[in-house]
């Protein structure tokens, strides 16, 4: 029997430090390695002490593509602790802020990161040689997801206008207007992205997944709504440590999650498509179809169509919150003071993202929980890898790595935001 | 002349262009940040005629020596310690690619010692981004008095 092992030091096209092992026997795969080695950041232990009001913007710092997610889940939470509830139109300002980041990051992963595998580039310079429409239009939708950004956030990269109970400063809405024209050219693009995505090959390769998104009673899930799964999970974000849990594995330097009893899930595009396609905007649903897309889709590979028919949802609900947004009297609500224990979800572009704080009658943080989307798919990506490999057997060793690759980067991995487990013992001599 | 200083301030001397931006504030320069993510570069670079960029590399020379380049044809390879998917020099190679390459493109970089996570900045990397801060307001003043003399 033929031994082959499938070894990447240092994965490209992916947010973070990571590598991957696979290690074969003839066609059955005997070991696999997702490896996060990029060092842990200590994040939840040096909020320990800090005034809530400085976790939005000390948790942004965790990663440069997903600051917004990190805002949100923080202060949902400190707001479900203190019992605050903002008025409508800080909540569309936060989805608008949400769909900025969203544009961003998915057009980010697209165009940059994920189209090289299937048009067969090594990475986008070689790309852009052939194709420099495709990186044009990345470059114009991040330019246009920054400047919504930049609007309500005061800038593109960690943002600082959020906080806890509202903004600190909110834009009129003849400034939100002028965003109008640039989305209606995301919009047109992204629908024609969903057409090009869908149109790229993609292996045969199925799972049976369980899904986790967030879903809302009305509306395509951002910042609010229950933690459901294709498994019949209906959960509040409160009971979300009774039902899954995170395993430290040694050959990792982010934790492992899984539902407890059950195993390994599917946060992300693909996950909010199959529990959320009736809560998208007509235009994405049309254009799914048109892409022979419904619900349940589970080709991983898929991804990318999914986060071009999400790019359609932001474009439309970011047009929708422009047309419908009335500029709040005050840009924030009252913040009572007391102590209190919050958890939250939200869903950033790669998937939930959960936060649990506890803090004492001066605001002074006790304890803070924070689980990344990665961190969440880390398991789920090992088992598509244990099984896709064993389809590889007839592929050179390149094109094998080269496909294990982009089994990952179905993904789109933020691996900066995944390292931060941290397991401490002390032990004291008499 | 747009300035644009690329770091991130948790990974030791990935600071070094953030200190140098700090030392052109503080000299009343002009100066834009970047995190040196490709992407981001581009957009900072776009529509200038001409664009100075500081960042710190790593490339076996002596910690804390500053290097130049000013023909707009050197290749800059990606190096793994930064923790973007597409960094500096895939900002400068797209920006080949697709044209956008400004009329006078100038490169100025910091020797690195480390880029490890949570670690200082290295005492020669101070010195030089305050060395080089100093340099570039004196190159910005000169060219301020050329055109004032024409």
């Amino acid at each position: 029997m033929t031994a082959r092992t499938i070894r990447v030091d240092t994965l490209a096209r992916v947010e973070g430090e990571g590598s991957l092992y696979i290690k074969m026997m003839g066609d059955r795969v005997s070991d696999v390695k997702f490896r996060i080695y990029e060092p842990p950041r200590f994040f939840e232990a040096f909020l320990r002490g800090r005034h809530y009001s400085e976790v939005p913007d000390i948790t942004s710092r965790i990663c440069g593509i997903c600051p917004i997610a990190y805002q949100m889940s923080a202060i949902h939470a400190i707001e479900r602790a203190l019992d605050v509830h903002v008025g409508p139109s800080i909540r569309l300002l936060r989805r608008l802020f949400y769909c900025g980041e969203w544009i961003e990051s998915h057009a980010l992963h697209i165009f940059m990161l994920h189209a090289p595998d299937f048009l067969g580039y090594p990475d986008v310079v070689a790309m852009a040689a052939d194709h420099r429409d495709l990186v044009e239009k990345a470059l114009r939708l991040k330019k246009i997801g920054n400047h919504i950004v930049s609007l309500l956030g005061g800038r593109e990269i960690h943002p600082i206008s959020a906080r806890v109970g509202g903004f600190y400063k909110v834009p009129p809405r003849s400034q939100l207007q002028e965003l109008t024209r640039d989305l209606e050219w995301a919009l047109q693009t992204s629908l024609e992205t969903v057409e090009w995505t869908s149109k790229l090959e993609f292996p045969n390769f199925e799972q049976d997944y369980e899904f986790v998104a967030l879903r809302h009673p009305d509306e395509y899930p951002l910042n609010e709504g229950r933690v459901v799964s294709n498994r019949g999970l209906n959960i509040d974000a409160a009971e979300y440590e009774d039902h899954f849990t995170e395993l430290h594995v040694k050959h990792s330097n982010a934790l492992h999650s899984i539902v407890r009893g059950r195993g390994s899930y599917l946060v992300g595009p693909l996950a909010r498509f199959n529990l959320n396609f009736d809560h998208l905007p007509t235009a994405a649903q049309e254009s799914a179809r048109k892409a022979h897309l419904t619900p349940p889709v589970v080709n991983p590979f898929r991804g990318i169509v999914m986060r071009a028919v999400e790019l359609v949802f932001a474009c439309t609900e970011a047009l929708r919150i422009i047309r419908e947004y009335e500029s709040p009297s005050v840009p924030i609500c009252e913040i009572p003071n007391r102590a209190g224990i919050g958890q939250a979800i939200t869903e950033a572009p790669r998937g939930i993202l959960y936060h649990r704080y506890a803090f004492d009658e001066r605001g002074l943080i006790l304890t803070a929980k924070i689980v990344p989307p990665t961190s969440q798919n880390q398991k789920r990506i090992e088992d598509d890898l244990r099984e896709y490999a064993s389809h590889l057997v007839g592929w050179t060793q390149q094109e094998a790595t080269w496909k294990c690759e982009q089994a990952i980067r179905n993904y789109d991995p933020c691996i900066s935001c995944a390292t931060h487990f941290l397991k401490l013992t002390v032990e004291k001599e008499p | 002349m747009r300035v644009i200083c690329c770091g991130t301030p948790y990974r030791g001397d990935d600071a070094a262009g953030l200190l140098v931006a700090e030392g052109l504030h503080q000299l009343n320069i002009a100066v834009s940040t970047c995190t040196g993510e490709a992407t981001d570069l581009l957009l900072t670079m776009d529509g200038a005629e001409e664009v100075l960029i500081v960042d710190a590399v790593i490339s076996g020379a002596p910690a804390g020596t500053i290097s130049e380049w000013h023909d707009g044809t050197t290749e800059f390879r990606h190096h793994s310690s930064t923790t973007h998917a597409l960094g500096v020099a895939e900002g400068i190679a797209l920006a080949r690619e697709l044209g956008k390459t400004p009329r006078q493109l100038h490169i100025y970089s910091i020797e690195a010692r480390t880029f490890e996570i949570g670690r200082e900045i290295s005492p020669e990397v101070t010195r030089a981004a305050d060395e080089l801060a100093k340099y570039i307001a004196n190159l910005i003043a000169e060219r301020r008095s050329n055109i004032a003399v024409h």
